[in-house]
């Protein structure tokens, strides 16, 4: 009987776990401090058929990011509070917003140059890898951004 | 369903009542798992999507690709020579991909995701200390999220789930299901096992499909962007705002898996 009841607890917990997944994601950006550093940050510029890279530039260790368990006014949107603080020579901009992230996009809400909706490429718990597209008016590739993210 | 249920039950009383001392059974159950599905709604979204792109130099095949992945099982039973089972199984199964490409090499990407929290409840002949082997049949109900990843795919070959491109999106519909199966497994040593198993789990959903269309919340999306994947892209490029036009979660067929068990207490 008593494996019987451990057994049968521990099908609920995992059901109730498994089905509060958004929950879940969330949490391993926040967990601990939930600070991550953004080892690098890679812009590369396409030609006008968005076929080749015609310029790019990496920027290493250029700030990090603070994801918080409160959720911002947009919670509708399973948006959590998020800052955003850049290093460039001139020191340091530190941006607020909100973030909502789901292990494979992550829009970052927060008035800063990082701001948009992000492509989790890679979502590990402790190193991720993050790209962005602006694409023109004519539909091709004008402009890809990959970020390297790194637990703190 | 009444026949059936008596018969599953006169098939478990009967050779207890021959050998009436029960025991009691508790296993746990890990392994590989394999969801062969149809699907007739996806079809008309990727026939729709080849005939409206001309510049395709690879249209999208509409035969279904397989999904792999795990499960893992907790179960219990009781009874003597026969048992009655309850087991409780989480899938989590994903396919490759279905591609369309254009002549420069970009072009979409759609793979699929299945979560699938399933209950089962069936009857039990062997596995005992004296018979190794087993064979199950049950029946069971489950709650299964379908999760549709449509990403744009660019020239270097990165695929993009951001918003610059319309029909990106990750689009998910949960469902109500139930299916029946059957499972053979085997005593090796010790608390140790080994299964394997088949079964179709059907789709309700079906006779109401406006109830369980694919959608993408607007948590990334500006709040009044599409959310659905179209039945006809004509009409969604028209009029985007047609939710009538969105297909549907209408995935079943057949599930298979393998996997490893550990008994708790008495076998």
């Amino acid at each position: 009987m008593k494996t019987f009841i451990l057994l049968f607890s521990a099908v609920i917990a995992t059901t109730f776990v498994s089905c509060d997944k958004g929950d879940l994601e969330i949490k391993k950006m926040n967990r601990g401090d939930g600070t991550w550093t953004i080892e690098s940050v890679r812009t590369e510029q396409y030609d006008s058929v968005g076929q080749s890279v015609i310029n790019s530039n990496t920027v290493d260790n250029a700030g990090e990011f603070i994801f918080f368990r409160t959720g911002t006014l947009n919670a509708l949107f399973d948006e959590h509070l998020l800052v955003v603080s850049m290093v460039d020579t001139s020191g340091t901009a530190v941006y607020t917003g909100g973030a909502y992230y789901d292990d494979n996009r992550v829009k970052v809400a927060a008035t800063s140059p990082l701001d948009g909706v992000w492509t989790v490429d890679d979502n590990g718990r402790r190193k991720q890898q993050w790209s962005i597209y602006e694409v023109g008016t004519d539909g091709y590739l004008d402009r890809k951004m990959i970020m390297v993210l790194k637990k703190k | 369903m009444k026949k059936i249920l008596s018969i599953l039950l006169l098939s478990f009383m009967l050779p207890n009542a021959v050998k009436a001392q029960l025991e009691a059974i508790g296993y746990i159950e890990y392994g590989y798992s394999m969801f062969r599905y149809n699907s007739d709604e996806l079809p008309v979204f990727l026939n729709s999507y080849n005939n409206y792109q001309p510049g395709l130099t690879q249209k999208f095949e509409t035969k279904m690709p397989v999904a792999t992945g795990d499960y893992l099982k907790f179960g219990v039973g009781i009874g003597a020579n026969c048992k009655m089972i309850l087991d409780f199984t989480v899938y989590k199964m994903k396919s490759g991909a279905l591609e369309a490409r254009f002549g420069n090499g970009t072009g979409r990407d759609i793979w699929f995701e299945h979560r699938c929290s399933n209950t089962d409840i069936g009857i039990r002949f062997g596995g005992t200390k004296e018979v190794k082997p087993w064979i199950q049949f049950d029946m069971n109900v489950a709650v299964q999220t379908t999760t549709i990843y449509s990403a744009y795919v660019y020239s270097d070959g990165s695929r993009s789930l951001g918003i610059e491109k319309t029909l990106n999106g990750v689009y998910s519909s949960f469902v109500f299901t139930g299916g029946i199966g059957v499972t053979g497994g085997y005593r090796i040593a010790g608390p140790l096992g080994v299964s394997v198993s088949g079964g179709y789990m059907f789709n309700g959903s079906r006779k109401h499909p406006e109830y369980y269309q694919f959608t993408d919340l607007n948590n990334v999306k500006p709040s009044m962007d599409p959310d659905y994947l179209p039945r006809d892209m004509a009409t969604y490029i028209a009029d985007p705002y047609n939710s009538g036009n969105a297909i549907s979660n209408d995935f079943r067929g057949w599930k298979f898996t393998a996997g490893l068990v550990c008994s708790i207490g008495n076998w």
